[in-house]
């Protein structure tokens, strides 16, 4: 499944430590990962295991103290507009209104007013926020923050999406919705997506690879290649044979890790 | 879903079929509420000079004071002097402003500026401000500058500290998204750290208003040079206790006028907080 050719992104022996207060914690130990251009890999596991310290690493706001990144054969040097970030906590700006915050980055980028007001109605209706535009986060609930957190990153068009949680505080309809549209954009513009998420279903459903973390110090170990014809309609993928077989065997390591995190 | 839904759900019958007047009403209802316990203090006060107990020399009656205001208005002495001490409080508070926020946000990015500053932010913040009266005068004259600055030096360490804490607490995570959506790092202190510790420099501004006024009219008290506070101290020396009363009536005015212009500001400059966060 990992294609040939050099992966666009490689994660070799990545380590992180945090320091705070004397002591110190290992949130990764030895992460290795290729992620193939146009493909999409989500991330299981435990609470606390660092996923979110690998994506933080990915996104370039916090560097690996041992190993390498490489992304199109680069090192990392910082934050950049070709990775879109959605935060676990949606880091939604609350001084802006939603239009406000879904504009931001293609203010940033300098695309001209016309082009932006559209862009930004094209993702308030993507999002089922019509009516909302003029709201601050602070009036919106969770579900609804964490949808203008995701409106926001897309927006700017980024080729590798990061993405903790992104629908973590969604309704199971909202949510399915939600991941509909994920499929779809992935499907249309050959995105890049790493997702980290704690819902076995939708790891399955959306990923083409599923890997699963061990409790801190965060390990990969367990790497599922998922394939499923997603051109099938939702209601007959995931009652399908294939799909629920694929489903259990990602739930059984997860519940692993996890039995062993609680112990 | 919609807004719409929200706005048209039931409504409970009103008198006030108009959005204005029913805001009317709230905001004079909220003015007379603000105003009940004042008008007992005042009513104490008339009862305890009309009861004969205190001699006038002491405490002249509320009458006698509003009497004195009409006749020191006539002869010019009442305006003069209040602009003269809102001018000195107010140019003196926004140039504290001014720099209290650049030196605050300095502290908070730059570990060069912190170094620089927290040993004088410690120094200066504890110090008895009106003790650097006689050096002001005589740097910068008997008249308004020297008031000005006095006050700015006094109010800038609670703007220095107010700011620089709200800096340090904008989450990283706005930093990074910001960064993620091609905020440059110089573009970062206008675009996130600024409006993200508005609300906190908005409190520290609470703070300085009464202390730029306090400011202003200790210096003139001690000082001279006019103003309520000037004017105070010479009716005092003349034994005109009613003048004495007209001018503090006035100083406690302008503490409540100024606070109350600055909430309405608040709502102006960070309408994302709710009411009930000011
Ligand atoms: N700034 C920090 N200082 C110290 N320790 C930290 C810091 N951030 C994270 N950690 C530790 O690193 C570990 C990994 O954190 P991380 O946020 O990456 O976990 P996670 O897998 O995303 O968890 P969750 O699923 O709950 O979001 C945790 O055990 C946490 O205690
Ligand atoms: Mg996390």
């Amino acid at each position: 499944m990992q294609g040939v050719k050099a992966p666009l992104i490689r994660i070799a022996g990545v380590s992180k430590h945090y320091r705070s207060r004397g002591s110190r914690v290992t949130a990764l130990a030895q992460v290795d990962l290729d992620i193939a251009r146009g493909e999409f890999v989500s991330i299981v596991g435990p609470s606390g295991c660092g996923k979110s310290t690998l994506l933080y690493i990915l996104g370039g706001f916090l560097r690996a103290d041992e190993g390498a990144i490489e992304i199109r054969g680069r090192g990392i040097e910082g934050p950049g507009i070709d990775r879109g970030v959605v935060f676990q906590e949606y880091a939604l700006f609350p001084w802006l209104t939603v239009e406000q915050n879904i504009a931001y980055g293609l203010v940033n980028a300098g695309m001209e007013r016309r082009q932006r007001d559209e862009t930004v109605r094209h993702y308030v209706s993507l999002i089922g926020l019509q009516g909302f535009e003029q709201r601050y986060p602070r009036e919106l609930s969770g579900g609804m923050r964490q949808r203008v957190a995701i409106a926001r990153t897309l927006a700017c068009e980024p080729d590798i999406l990061l993405l903790d949680e992104p629908l973590g505080a969604l309704d199971a309809l909202t949510r399915e919705t939600m991941q509909d549209e994920l499929l779809r954009l992935w499907q249309g513009t050959g995105k890049t997506v790493l997702m980290v998420t704690h819902d076995v279903n939708e790891a399955v459903f959306l990923s083409q690879r599923v890997v699963v973390m061990s409790k801190r110090p965060g390990r990969i170990v367990d790497n599922f290649a998922i394939d499923l014809d997603r051109s099938r309609p939702r209601e007959e993928l995931m009652v399908s044979d294939a799909y629920n077989e694929m489903r259990n065997r990602v739930w059984l390591a997860v519940r692993r890790e996890a039995m062993a995190a609680a112990a | 879903m919609t807004p719409q839904a929200v706005k048209s759900a039931p409504m409970p019958p009103s008198p006030w079929r108009n959005g204005i007047s029913q805001a009317m009403c709230e905001a004079l209802v909220r003015i007379l509420r603000f105003l009940l316990p004042l008008a007992l203090v005042v009513a104490g006060w008339a009862m305890l000079s009309a009861s004969g107990l205190v001699r006038p020399i002491f405490l002249p009656s509320p009458l006698e004071v509003a009497r004195q205001l009409a006749v020191l208005q006539e002869e010019g002495e009442i305006l003069g002097p209040l602009w003269t001490s809102i001018y000195r409080a107010f140019a003196g508070l926004v140039l504290a402003v001014v720099v209290g926020v650049l030196a605050g946000l300095a502290m908070a990015r730059s570990r060069l500026a912190y170094w620089g500053l927290d040993p004088l932010v410690a120094l200066g913040f504890p110090a008895p401000k009106i003790a650097f009266m006689p050096i002001f005068i005589l740097w910068f004259g008997i008249e308004d500058l020297s008031k000005i600055l006095l006050v700015a030096f006094t109010c800038v360490f609670p703007l220095i500290v107010a700011t620089w804490q709200g800096a340090i607490a904008v989450p990283r995570n706005f930093i990074w998204s910001a960064r993620a959506m091609g905020t440059s790092e110089p573009q970062l202190l206008r675009k996130v750290i600024f409006p993200g510790t508005l609300v906190t420099i908005m409190s520290g501004i609470r703070v300085a208003v009464p202390v730029a006024l306090i400011t202003a009219f200790t210096a003139e008290m001690v000082a001279g040079g006019g103003g309520l506070g000037g004017q105070l101290m010479y009716a005092q020396r003349m034994l005109q206790t009613p003048t004495v009363f007209v001018y503090i009536v006035l100083m406690l005015l302008t503490g409540v006028v100024f606070d109350q212009v600055l909430l309405a500001l608040r709502h102006r400059l960070v309408p994302w907080l709710a009411e009930d966060e000011l």
